[in-house]
């Protein structure tokens, strides 16, 4: 090989290596400006999810805050229930009338109920026991006969 | 909720029966035959006159001689009185049996006992009976033994019973010899009630009939007015029914129940009542003019 070969050789290998490392850091400049916008993308998540969070635990706060009050108002309303019955009852009582427990959510009588009111029905009409036994079991033969 | 309504009326007629026996004290101040057979009204019935017999002694007559008071007995016609209330399906369903304890029993027992005491009131007349006081606008515990001396002299039997109106026993309440009692004087301010007094039970009765005659109250024999009460035979297709009877005096009630054509339930609560003047000498009446 002649040295004008060997000129012509050299700067063609200098060229292609040139080449390639603007290749090379064209590749490494788009990596670091891709990794960087990456970064703050999820950075910006990250943000979002802590406003989300801070958000989420202010609702649960206020959540049972307001349990809480609900709380505080069936006791209320559960305690004017009894008074509203016990008045019913004196005023029932002012009338001449016993007064027998009407609760609509519990209108099933018992197997015992339904005993007590065939025992009643199976006395003997005008008789000293079946009036007796009326007058005892009220309560349980209201419920049961309808 | 039962599946039927055949027990409720037992229960009412129970609980009427209850409610009425409360309300009808008095009734146990006369003579009465109080059945819980059926019957109907326009039946007339001859009710025993509770009177005064003597004893004598055992002779040739045998047991032929009558030895009790003149007057032995009183026809009574029966009446039939009833009191009908409407329940629409849905209120039955929902509330059942203590819905109509609580709004049919009181109004039924009040009614009727006011019906069977209006056929006692309208007795009490001049017409009836003879014996009178003008008592004023207040009767004084002077004016009772008065009148307790009236019913010993015509010897109407005991125990004698004084039915006076709301005015006339308030007025009582408030008498000072009455008060001043020993012993009775404590139980009148606390409990409002005499029991006994001059030797009558005391009974109020707060809707006594003036009669057009200023009737204030009256005092008597049981032998003064006869009762009779019965249940009318129950007729009604598609109804049940029920008897109550009290064990004490026989006084019945009847219950009916069932749907009517318009869709409503009809609870009815029903009896056979009649009055008659006994024995017009034994009752002496106070009135106020």
């Amino acid at each position: 090989m002649t040295i004008e070969e060997q000129l012509q050789s050299s700067i063609s290998i200098v060229s292609s290596l040139t080449a390639e490392r603007d290749d090379l850091r064209l590749a490494v400049e788009k990596l670091t400006v891709g990794s960087a916008s990456e970064l703050e993308a999820l950075k910006l998540d990250a943000s979002a999810k802590d406003a989300k969070v801070s958000e989420l635990a202010a609702a649960l706060e206020k959540a049972v805050a307001f349990s809480a009050d609900l709380e505080i108002k069936i006791s209320s309303l559960e305690a004017g229930k009894v008074s509203a019955s016990k008045e019913a009852a004196k005023i029932a009582a002012s009338v001449g009338v016993s007064p027998v427990q009407l609760s609509p959510s519990d209108s099933q009588p018992s197997a015992e109920a339904v005993d007590v009111l065939a025992t009643f029905l199976s006395l003997p009409v005008g008789s000293k026991e079946r009036s007796e036994f009326y007058a005892a079991n009220k309560a349980a033969i209201v419920k049961a006969a309808l | 909720m039962a599946n039927s309504i055949t027990a409720a009326p037992a229960v009412l007629a129970e609980a009427v029966l209850e409610s009425i026996k409360g309300k009808l004290p008095v009734l146990s101040s006369f003579s009465s035959i109080f059945s819980a057979l059926e019957s109907q009204a326009g039946i007339a019935v001859q009710v025993p006159l509770i009177g005064v017999s003597t004893a004598t002694e055992f002779g040739a007559s045998g047991y032929a001689t009558q030895d009790d008071a003149t007057v032995t007995a009183a026809t009574v016609t029966l009446k039939h009185f009833k009191v009908v209330s409407k329940f629409t399906p849905l209120n039955v369903k929902s509330y059942g049996m203590p819905m109509l304890i609580n709004s049919f029993v009181p109004t039924a027992a009040n009614a009727i006992a006011e019906k069977c005491l209006a056929e006692i009131g309208a007795l009490i007349t001049t017409a009836n009976y003879a014996s009178t006081t003008n008592t004023g606008a207040a009767l004084s515990y002077a004016e009772l033994v008065t009148a307790k001396g009236v019913l010993d002299t015509a010897k109407a039997p005991g125990p004698y019973a004084l039915v006076l109106n709301s005015t006339y026993l308030n007025g009582l309440l408030s008498d000072s010899s009455i008060i001043a009692a020993a012993g009775l004087g404590a139980g009148v301010i606390t409990g409002g009630k005499f029991g006994t007094l001059a030797g009558m039970n005391v009974n109020q009765w707060n809707s006594l009939p003036t009669n057009g005659e200023s009737l204030a109250g009256f005092a008597c024999g049981p032998d003064a007015i006869a009762c009779a009460a019965s249940v009318p035979l129950s007729e009604i297709p598609g109804y049940d029914s029920a008897i109550a009877t009290d064990p004490q005096t026989g006084l019945s009630i009847q219950v009916l129940m069932g749907q009517d054509t318009s869709g409503f339930y009809n609870v009815i609560a029903t009896l056979l009542f009649g009055a008659s003047v006994g024995r017009a000498t034994s009752l002496t009446k106070f009135t106020t003019a």
